[in-house]
């Protein structure tokens, strides 16, 4: 390959990249050292309160805490959820595999909005379903609407394809040779998962931890719409001060990124050939 | 030889509802090197497969020890596994590879630690405990894996096609090595392969298989020097088969020719094929000899030339040691104890 036809042929990505996402980057980051009005530079006066007062303002800390806590227990959900799922679809000899991936990730087609405007009403105690129920004298009533578990279960159902996923694929391209050698050298089913399938699907789950992780801690509408906008997370501040406090917004944004790239970092060390978890 | 260790009997397997093993009955003695020759898809991998617990006949019974075997999954059976791609866990370095099987088995510390230091010596890699796999090379790759399999003390060895990977000289220097382990730790080792030279080569026993059945069950001697069959002079190694007919007692006539030969049990006049292999046809001068023919081709092979010589639109394939050119008119002279008859099947192949 000749390697100034590639150097050429990545020059249209280059320049989308650096228009597209440094720029905004690099604009974020002088916005967060400034006080402006808007985009407006003109009376722009340099500052380190948003750094170092209001990002420690106690509704700015809770709002982190929240995301966190939502964020990691949504992980935590999907995970359990997801990797077995994963786990049962790869090992089956179900010839319509595909079908089945299919179903878990249709519904991400859907606009998010309608869909959870749609669990809104489901959680709420006049459901369309109650109220169809009703008809034939049964009740049906999930009143958790404007909960933590009503948000939970938002935000899991919205980003289980993106655990299921990675893990499956993981899960399929495996050496079956593999869990064969491991059951020839005396190891039970249970002991060859724990000691050998799940130790190698580490790369597939790290990848879903990411995926779900990261816009679950960012994400508003799914916490706003189930939680009756009873949370502040740190989206929702993002949100409410983007019109009067640009300069805030970039700094919470860029700590945002920051802590993304501080997870993407952590995994990829912590799942190195995926060795170090044993 | 020792004393019977497994036993198969009628053994089927399908798949799709074709049989792919087709009622098989084989026995293999303790401390025997044997092993499964033939084409690929002949069923010698799915034979293997089932010994191993890996795949469960249809029909017949796998007998261990005087117990059947058939039910019991393989990570109950005291039998272990050299992987053709040596299926190394490639999450676990070498030591802890190689530790699998004996950490299975609630092992001590120590005893871990001390065996899998022998195993690593007896395959000639010491010092390679705290490797990772992906680093090492295919040879190396496939020492550990052997590693891994020995070091469990397993009743019985299975190798499916542990050498298909590497280039021919560490082939050869491993076929040697693999017999010298199996006599040092006696343990009896059922190989797979498709080549008949790795299998001359190592084996105690050799049993040939074609389409699910077995061929022939011998020696790698009996089996090279008295093929039972078409299919098994063909597939161990080169050879002319011609068809004859048996004059009577040590006689036999084929090119229009008689000769004399050594093979009895024959009716007289019955249709035979005859095989002599090309190392066994000497060149003559062509002037009163019994077979005399046209050289169409002479290929250089290293040790031998390789001439193809036609006599009455006979192909005959001769190796010699002198070169003759292409068009010479030559005379091909066999012995008698080099002729070796064999009857006519049914079906041809």
């Amino acid at each position: 390959m000749n390697i100034k036809k590639l150097g050429r042929l990545v020059t249209p990505y280059v320049v989308w990249l650096s228009i597209l996402v440094m720029i905004p980057l690099v604009m974020m980051v002088i916005l967060s050292f400034f006080e402006t009005r808007g985009l407006d530079f003109t009376n722009a006066t340099f500052t380190l309160s948003n750094w170092f007062r209001d990002l420690r303002d106690p509704s700015v800390l809770k709002a982190l805490e929240n995301s966190f806590t939502f964020a990691g227990i949504t992980v935590a959900v999907v995970f359990l959820i997801g990797y077995p799922m994963a786990f049962i679809l790869a090992r089956s000899s179900f010839a319509n595999k595909m079908v089945i991936l299919m179903l878990t990730i249709i519904p991400m087609w859907s606009n998010s909005l309608l869909r959870n405007n749609a669990l809104r009403n489901l959680f709420s105690e006049q459901s369309f379903v109650n109220d169809l129920l009703s008809k034939i004298n049964l009740s049906f009533v999930l009143d958790i609407k404007g909960t933590p578990s009503a948000i939970i279960a938002g935000l899991v159902l919205t980003f289980l394809p993106f655990m299921i996923l990675p893990v499956y694929t993981v899960l399929e391209k495996m050496d079956k040779s593999l869990i064969e050698a491991s059951m020839d050298l005396g190891a039970s089913p249970i002991r060859t998962f724990f000691k050998v399938t799940f130790p190698l699907s580490l790369k597939g789950v790290a990848t879903g931890v990411i995926m779900v992780f990261l816009p679950s801690f960012s994400g508003f509408a799914v916490p706003y719409i189930l939680g009756d906008g009873k949370f502040i997370l740190v989206g929702t501040i993002i949100e409410n001060s983007y019109n009067y406090n640009i300069n805030f917004v970039s700094t919470l944004s860029i700590l945002l990124v920051i802590i993304i790239f501080l997870m993407i970092f952590f995994v990829s060390k912590v799942d190195k050939e995926g060795e170090s978890f044993l | 030889m020792g004393k019977k260790l497994i036993e198969l009997k009628g053994i089927t397997k399908r798949y799709d509802d074709e049989p792919v093993v087709d009622s098989i009955d084989l026995y293999i003695n303790e401390n025997e090197f044997i092993t499964l020759l033939g084409p690929s898809g002949c069923g010698k991998t799915t034979t293997l497969r089932m010994i191993g617990g890996f795949e469960k006949p249809d029909e017949g019974q796998i007998i261990l020890n005087g117990v059947v075997v058939n039910d019991i999954p393989p990570y109950e059976r005291p039998i272990n596994t050299v992987f053709q791609r040596y299926a190394l866990f490639p999450h676990l370095n070498v030591f802890e590879n190689i530790a699998f099987g004996l950490r299975n088995q609630k092992i001590a510390k120590e005893e871990i630690v001390s065996r899998v230091e022998a195993a690593l010596k007896l395959v000639s890699l010491p010092n390679f405990a705290q490797r990772k796999v992906a680093l090492l090379s295919g040879g190396q790759q496939q020492r550990i894996a052997i590693a891994r399999a020995i070091v469990n003390r397993p009743k019985i060895l299975l190798l499916d096609e542990p050498l298909a990977a590497l280039d021919l000289k560490l082939r050869q220097n491993m076929q040697y090595e693999l017999k010298e382990m199996q006599r040092k730790l006696g343990i009896t080792f059922i190989y797979v392969t498709h080549d008949q030279e790795e299998a001359l080569t190592m084996s105690d026993t050799i049993v040939v298989m074609n389409k699910g059945k077995i061929q022939q069950i011998g020696t790698p001697t009996g089996i090279y020097n008295e093929p039972k069959n078409r299919f098994v002079a063909n597939f161990i190694g080169e050879t002319n088969i011609i068809q004859g007919y048996y004059v009577h007692q040590n006689l036999v006539s084929f090119m229009g020719v008689e000769f004399e030969c050594v093979d009895t049990h024959f009716a007289d006049g019955e249709k035979v094929d005859v095989v002599i292999r090309p190392e066994d046809l000497d060149i003559i001068e062509p002037e009163g000899a019994k077979l005399a023919g046209i050289v169409s081709s002479s290929v250089f092979k290293g040790v031998h030339f390789e001439l193809c010589v036609i006599i009455n639109e006979k192909e005959f394939v001769v190796h010699t040691y002198e070169n003759r050119p292409v068009g010479a008119k030559v005379g091909l002279k066999v012995d008698a104890y080099e002729i070796h008859l064999m009857k006519v099947e049914q079906s041809e192949y």
